[in-house]
């Protein structure tokens, strides 16, 4: 409807501007006309009125002089005929009446007849003409005729009214043909134009215009054949448009990634069907204007991947290949690489940010098995308990796990390509060589042997070996447990065994012995008493078998019986004495606490003991030197410590007798180590000598009580039954020894680190 | 005089305590178990008792809290020939101490009887 009004509103002003302009020139030249016109006819009037007025002056000049009245009324009368004429007035002097005027006036009445008035009109608004009348040279009167521009008005108004009315006609006669011209010549064919526009902008093909015969003339024909040029050109345009965005969508929607673009503020501008499914949008286009606020991934995922949005579109930057986890619509959680590419609109701004990821769940998921499938390999390796040899069909060293350069101290580099048992002795080396042979025959074989470390220590290990053939190869694995701790826990065992049955022993004999110890002691004591001479009781008893107490100790000392007693009392005394040492460790202490010590302090105050001790002076211990190697790691130790003093204080005087005794001294000045270190929830205590050591016969023995090896003067063999008791029943450890004969002895205390063990 | 119980199933044992004790002055009985105890305390309830801790019918420690109970004048001291003897709580709730458990064999005698002295001093103050 717009459209239409604005059309007829331009055939309107066209023909409004037309009339307009034509009118006005009619109406000005009808203005011209009718003031040269009316002038005319007013001065044809008074030309006319004059003319008149002479020949009524003539005509009048022969009755007056006559006194004719009729005649002259005959010519009044006949000069009223003439219409224009409204009145006459002659006026003669009265000649009965000195001074006096006779007039004759006619003037027109209501309907403008012909009146005769006595008195003379009034003249306002008419053409009046005054003469005197002459006769033979005289005046005989005078005349006066009015004449009206009545008749002329109604004339000129007439005229202007038929102008009116052409001009009327002509307007009509022209909007009428223009309003033909136009709508057949301009109108209609815009119309068809804009039929045309429309229906291409609405995307309906219809015939170009013109095609139903309306006809173009000139510049429509021109404007007609350009529009349909520029819709043929658009509609080839928006073929390849249409054509190049099927091809995109096409592209967009078939390729397995998902793809999106989103504005600089993170809200959606588009993205293909993989994305949208991801999403859970049902249509692409429904995306626009979302952010991923809207979208079903987790918040903290949101902000990650809103932050990567952030920084691609500031610093313009590509961010290729972030592999991340998605959490799809359907709820499971995929894997994802992106790469994020700013958009860079036409004005070098980036405007958004176009996302590209591709699922690479079953990559990830691939890789992920295979390194979880190689880190489980790896750990199964190197958590296989103790060392793991791979070798080869020559012996060879193919593979280790890392249990191996920790027990050797050897790094992986020195082991590579080392043979089997290369670093053993020969014999060693042989017997090893002979069990891979028969691995490899067999399929099996176990061995115990032990394993070189860097220093040149053996650590006995037992090994599992057995034959795997893989990709036609054969190879040998090997498995080696440390049986070091074994093989100690077995000796301490045993050790232990034998001491608790022999300590058991000893507690059940002494008790047994203490009673008839006192029983012959106290009898002895009375024996002694009963001799004396002071005891009144005794005096009364001799007197009553008539004798003297002093007969009797005189036959008593004769006989040497006094000095018996004694006797009798000294070895019941020493009797008792080895049955109470050899129980010290279970006698009530003044010490009878048991509290955390530092296991450093009560060592030092052993060895002190140990360096001022008497019958060590004997030797020579200026030449031994005492080494104290305590860790820093060892928590305080609950114990007792008079105790633990004790048994340290016996091994150090142990091994400084062995060492002063020997005839041969072991390698290196003498020396005695007191080693401290925390063996798991253990406190160890190490008494290392490099004195002569012990035969294996002897070593076996050393916990027995009296057990000795010392003379008879030396002591009575229960310092190291008493230390044993101590350390194994009073605190709940354990003491072992080891011994290289030539090479040393050393002593290991363990104690618990818990409180259980210790026996108050 | 100080009346000693000894009360101590080995005779030598026993018979050497009366007679060292006869001798130094004091008022002993010797008794072998501890029915013989429960009859001599019950008779002449003594100052002092000197009981071992093993006995054929009845420990030490029990016998004592009998004794106890129906004579608390009477002072004990532990006579024993075992090297790990610890005093239980229930003596020492009675009054016994460390310084009345005497090891066997108590060398010199005179230990024993110095331990009586004190006692039965403590005992006569008491009363």
């Amino acid at each position: 409807m717009g459209r239409r009004r604005a059309e007829r509103s331009i055939a309107t002003f066209v023909i409004v501007t037309l009339v307009a302009v034509v009118t006005a020139l009619l109406v000005g030249l009808g203005a011209v006309n009718y003031i040269s016109e009316r002038d005319q006819n007013y001065a044809n009037l008074t030309a006319g009125t004059a003319t008149k007025a002479d020949q009524l002056a003539a005509g009048l000049a022969l009755p007056l002089w006559n006194f004719d009245r009729d005649q002259v009324d005959k010519v009044i009368e006949s000069a009223m005929r003439d219409p224009t004429v409204y009145g006459v007035i002659v006026r003669q002097p009265d000649v009965t009446a000195p001074g006096g005027t006779a007039v004759y006036v006619r003037v027109r009445g209501e309907n403008w007849e012909d009146v005769a008035a006595n008195e003379p009109f009034l003249t306002a608004g008419q053409l009046v003409q005054e003469r005197t009348v002459s006769a033979s040279g005289a005046d005989v009167g005078s005349v006066t005729l009015a004449t009206t521009p009545r008749f002329v008005r109604e004339e000129l108004r007439l005229n202007l009214w038929s102008t009116m009315a052409r001009i009327v006609a002509l307007d009509l006669l022209l909007v009428l043909s223009l309003w033909v011209l136009l709508r057949r010549t301009v109108i209609l064919p815009l119309q068809l134009v804009e039929r045309y526009a429309a229906a291409v902008s609405r995307g309906e093909r219809i015939p170009a215009a013109g095609a139903n015969g309306t006809r173009f003339n000139g510049e429509l024909k021109s404007l007609q054949g350009s529009i349909e040029k520029m819709v043929g050109e658009l509609d080839a345009r928006c073929d390849d448009l249409r054509q190049g965005q099927a091809t995109l969508a096409g592209i967009l929607n078939s390729v397995p990634h998902s793809i999106f673009w989103k504005d600089r503020e993170g809200r959606y501008l588009g993205c293909n069907a993989v994305f949208a499914r991801a999403t859970g949008v049902e249509d692409p286009r429904a995306i626009v204007g979302k952010t991923d606020f809207d979208l079903p991934w987790p918040r903290e995922d949101t902000e990650k991947y809103r932050a990567a949005d952030r920084d691609v579109v500031e610093t313009g930057c590509i961010r290729r290949h972030m592999v991340e986890p998605l959490r799809l619509a359907s709820g499971t959680t995929i894997w994802v690489d992106t790469t994020k590419v700013p958009l860079v609109g036409p004005d070098g701004r980036v405007y958004g940010v176009l996302g590209v990821y591709e699922d690479v769940t079953e990559r990830k998921e691939a890789e992920e098995a295979l390194r979880r499938e190689k880190a489980l390999t790896e750990a199964v390796f190197n958590s296989v308990p103790g060392v793991l040899y791979l070798f080869d069909d020559q012996g060879r060293i193919l593979r280790w796990n890392a249990n191996v350069p920790e027990v050797t101290g050897f790094s992986d580099e020195e082991i590579l390509g080392t043979v089997a048992g290369g670093r053993q002795s020969p014999e060693d080396k042989a017997r090893i060589g002979t069990a891979l042979r028969t691995a490899m025959t067999e399929g099996h074989v176990e061995l115990e042997a032990s394993v070189v470390t860097k220093s040149g220590a053996g650590i006995p290990f037992y090994f599992r070996a057995v034959r795997m053939v893989a990709d036609g190869k054969t190879y040998v694995v090997a498995i080696g447990v440390d049986i070091t701790e074994r093989k100690r826990a077995e000796a301490v065992l045993l050790e232990s065994e034998k001491m608790r049955t022999v300590a058991g022993l000893a507690a059940g004999m002494a008790h047994e012995i203490n009673n008839p110890l006192a029983g012959m002691l106290q009898n002895a004591q009375v024996v002694q008493n009963r001799l004396s001479t002071d005891l009144p009781a005794n005096r009364r008893a001799a007197e009553e078998v008539g004798t003297t107490v002093e007969t009797v100790a005189g036959y008593m000392e004769r006989r040497g019986i006094p000095e018996m007693l004694r006797a009798i009392r000294s070895s019941g005394e020493r009797a008792a004495e080895i049955v109470a040492n050899m129980l010290s460790f279970s006698r009530p202490t003044t010490d009878a606490l048991v509290r955390h010590h530092r296991l450093s302090e009560v060592l030092d105050r052993a060895i002190e003991l140990a360096q001022s001790d008497y019958d060590l002076r004997r030797f020579d211990m200026l030449h031994l030197q005492v080494v104290r190697e305590y860790a820093d790691d060892l928590p305080e130790v609950m114990c007792r410590a008079t105790e633990i003093q004790q048994v340290v204080l016996n091994l150090v005087k142990n091994a400084a007798q062995a060492i002063a005794g020997a005839a041969e001294r072991g390698p290196g000045a003498p020396r005695i180590v007191v080693r401290t270190a925390r063996v798991g929830n253990k406190a160890r205590i190490e008494v290392e000598d490099n004195g002569p050591g012990m035969p294996e016969a002897v070593r076996q023995r050393v916990f027995e009580p009296f057990y000795t090896t010392k003379g008879p003067q030396s002591g009575t063999g229960l310092g190291l039954f008493v230390s044993y008791c101590i350390v194994a029943r009073n605190h709940g450890g354990t003491i072992s020894v080891e011994s290289v004969e030539g090479k040393g002895t050393k002593f290991t205390i363990e104690l618990p680190l818990e409180t259980a063990g210790v026996r108050t | 005089m100080i009346r000693v119980l000894i009360i101590d199933d080995d005779a030598a044992v026993r018979g050497s305590l009366v007679a060292y004790l006869e001798d130094d002055g004091f008022l002993v009985r010797g008794v072998g178990s501890a029915a013989e105890a429960f009859a001599a305390c019950d008779a002449t309830p003594p100052d002092v008792a000197v009981v071992d801790v093993q006995l054929p019918e009845m420990d030490g420690l029990t016998l004592i809290e009998r004794v106890h109970e129906a004579h608390p004048g009477i002072r004990f001291i532990i006579y024993t020939g075992s090297v790990a003897y610890r005093l239980p709580e229930r003596l020492a709730r009675i009054g016994v101490t460390e310084a009345d458990v005497l090891h066997k064999p108590v060398m010199p005698l005179r230990l024993l009887t110095d331990a009586i002295r004190r006692l039965a001093a403590k005992e006569s103050r008491n009363v």
